[in-house]
């Protein structure tokens, strides 16, 4: 077994994650107290979908697709960071199985697809976007734990 | 949150100090000091993008208070970059192999730029810093901004930003610097991952990692379905990660051999023999192939044939000749071992890995080859320009920086014929210390191979100031 899971390595990513989850929760909670969304803001929620995009892909692996879905690496990684934070937080987001998690993650998506094309179109219920809010944030604060955790660093070798 | 804010003021601060002490010393090249700026000025977006923030907050906000601690965290680590700038001043490196190596590499990678310089753990090491700067904050510093600060000279952006390292234990052993092919190989390496077709290859390998979880866990399978998905995505990440490990190491040293011929497998060889040759070496959670396997690779590049041909072409007298074949005898002998092939497959992860590894092998090595050729690099150029005339210069205590060609013209000789010439010559009489030795002769010998490579490092450093002389001659 790894020290450290294949994922919690790449730092870069991480930081990304982090900031882009913190961000995207801030704006959502700022879309429930005054229903607006800036045009910043959505390029921001582009690139949180672009991630739930990445994750439902990975996803497939564990459906019925099996290894035909084959996800790439970054997408693992993406769907390793979500099931992290859902096993930390089982009760809040309910979730069994693969079928739960594709549910839970096409609802999220399709709040942020929502709020980045509404104009006079359908907009997502309150309901939709505190949960979608809940996993951005939850996933900030594991971004955040992980690069706050000390490594103990071991040396490459040529 | 105002104490996160006076602790992230007080490190941008102490980083604009640092940057301005930096720029008192000298550098072989204007690169470590435009990645000081680097740092500095993303470090001062990142503060200005929080500060903008933080002032128009009416309440207090956990999502601000963690954009906070993850800045803080990411100007941490970006004033520990700083040690880069810092190790490549001039003094501490050699400016001829430095500017050598950096033209090497801009031929290999155009757009790219490179920092060397000297550390002390006993490692070659590379690694490319922009990409990660470019992921780590786009989601902070908007789009335009980060480019501009990532803006080399006025018009473009540095593509590529790559930090070389070399072990002050090795500062003085020119031989080694071979060992350079290898890091130069690394972005071919992920070039190679990008062109990938991954259609094909990438369901076979879930398939048996899928496999290989059913066989693993027959008896004590997991109950919970998140749990069991949880356990066969950490074993496909790792799948992964062994066979992305293993091929950037492969690829490199592929890469290496091409470009330094046999200087560079006799540097593997050296540099492995004070190690296990069949473990894999563990770091920071990624396997890396056994040296064995690696050794395996890099020889199969030279057939005996081209081993003979560039013997003969280079006019290689017996004492020299005896010398190559003979060092390539050893590593025959190293490489016909398999124990590192039997406990690779003994472990079911790290075998599903290599399976897929070895099947595209051939691909992976024209891969190698034709991406070498395309920027000017083929083995068989060292053949014949690895020569006699050379390996006499040297014998007689002169640079090997030019030859004279048939035709009586001096040719400058290049830098992979150059350290290719001083391994034959260490090899044919420096390579051991016998048991009989006394003090005396040992401490002799030092000498000698310190003479041999001061030698070869004037030799690299003259061939460099030629060329310089030459550009300005043409205007």
């Amino acid at each position: 077994m790894e020290a450290r899971e294949a994922w919690k390595d790449d730092e870069s990513m991480m930081f990304h994650y982090g900031f882009l989850s913190s961000r995207t929760s801030a704006t959502l909670q700022g879309f429930l107290q005054n229903r607006k969304i800036t045009q910043e803001s959505k390029s921001l929620l582009k690139n949180a979908s672009e991630l739930l995009d990445d994750i439902l892909i990975a996803q497939r692996l564990f459906g019925k697709e099996g290894y035909s879905a084959a996800p790439s690496e970054e997408e693992l990684g993406a769907f390793g960071c979500a099931l992290d934070v859902i096993l930390a937080h089982r009760s809040e987001f309910n979730i069994k199985d693969i079928e739960d998690f594709a549910e839970l993650f096409t609802t999220l998506h399709l709040t942020l697809q929502q709020l980045i094309t509404s104009k006079n179109g359908r907009k997502p219920t309150r309901k939709d976007v505190r949960i979608t809010r809940s996993f951005f944030s939850r996933l900030a604060e594991l971004m955040l734990s992980q690069l706050a955790a000390p490594v103990e660093k071991e040396e490459k070798n040529f | 949150m105002e104490d996160l804010i006076n602790q992230l003021t007080w490190q941008v601060f102490s980083i604009q100090d640092i940057v301005a002490k930096l720029h008192e010393s000298r550098y072989p090249s204007p690169t470590p000091l435009k990645l000081s700026l680097i740092i500095k000025n993303i470090t001062e977006a990142i503060y200005q993008n929080i500060l903008t923030r933080y002032r128009t907050l009416k309440n207090p906000s956990r999502d601000l208070e963690i954009q906070i601690k993850l800045a803080i965290q990411a100007i941490q680590r970006l004033g520990a970059d700083l040690r880069y700038v810092e190790r490549a001043a001039a003094p501490q490196t050699s400016w001829g192999l430095v500017r050598t190596l950096e033209k090497i590499g801009r031929k290999l990678h155009p757009d790219s730029y490179f920092i060397i310089r000297p550390q002390w753990h006993y490692n070659y090491s590379l690694f490319e810093r922009l990409s990660g700067y470019q992921i780590r904050f786009k989601s902070l510093i908007p789009k335009k901004q980060l480019a501009d600060i990532l803006k080399f000279e006025s018009k473009r952006s540095i593509k590529k930003l790559y930090i070389m390292g070399f072990p002050y234990l090795d500062q003085s052993n020119i031989l080694k610097s071979t060992l350079f092919g290898h890091e130069l190989g690394h972005p071919i390496e992920k070039e190679y991952f990008l062109t990938e077709d991954t259609t094909k290859l990438y369901p076979e390998l879930y398939k048996e990692i899928l496999r290989a979880y059913d066989e693993k866990t027959k008896q004590t399978k997991e109950k919970d379905k998140l749990i069991q998905i949880h356990q066969i995505r950490q074993m496909a990440q790792r799948v992964l990660r062994f066979r992305r490990k293993a091929l950037a190491e492969l690829i490199s040293d592929l890469v290496c051999v091409n470009l330094f011929g046999p200087a560079a497998l006799f540097a593997a060889e050296e540099w492995a023999r004070g190690l296990n040759l069949d473990s894999f070496e563990k770091i920071e959670s990624k396997h890396y192939p056994p040296r064995r396997y690696r050794l395996r690779l890099m020889h199969q590049t030279f057939l005996p044939d081209w081993i003979e041909r560039y013997i003969d072409k280079g006019k290689m007298e017996e004492k020299y000749a005896d010398a190559v074949k003979s060092k390539y005898q050893v590593i025959t002998d190293i490489v016909g071992d398999e124990t590192d092939k039997r406990l690779i497959f003994e472990e079911t992860e790290i075998g599903i890995a290599y399976k897929v590894i070895e099947r595209n092998m051939a691909d992976i090595i024209e891969f190698v080859k034709s991406r070498l050729a395309k920027r000017g690099f083929k083995l068989d150029n060292l053949v014949g320009k690895t020569n006699q005339t050379l390996i006499n210069r040297l014998e007689n205590w002169i640079p090997p920086d030019s030859f004279l060609s048939k035709e009586g013209k001096d040719i400058p000789a290049e830098i992979r014929s150059i350290l290719n010439v001083a391994w034959i010559v260490y090899l044919a009489n420096y390579s051991s210390i016998t048991k009989q030795a006394d003090q005396k002769k040992i401490y002799l010998h030092h000498k000698q191979v310190e003479a041999l490579n001061r030698l070869t490092l004037k030799a690299i450093e003259y061939v460099d100031i030629r060329s310089i002389w030459k550009q300005r001659e043409k205007g």
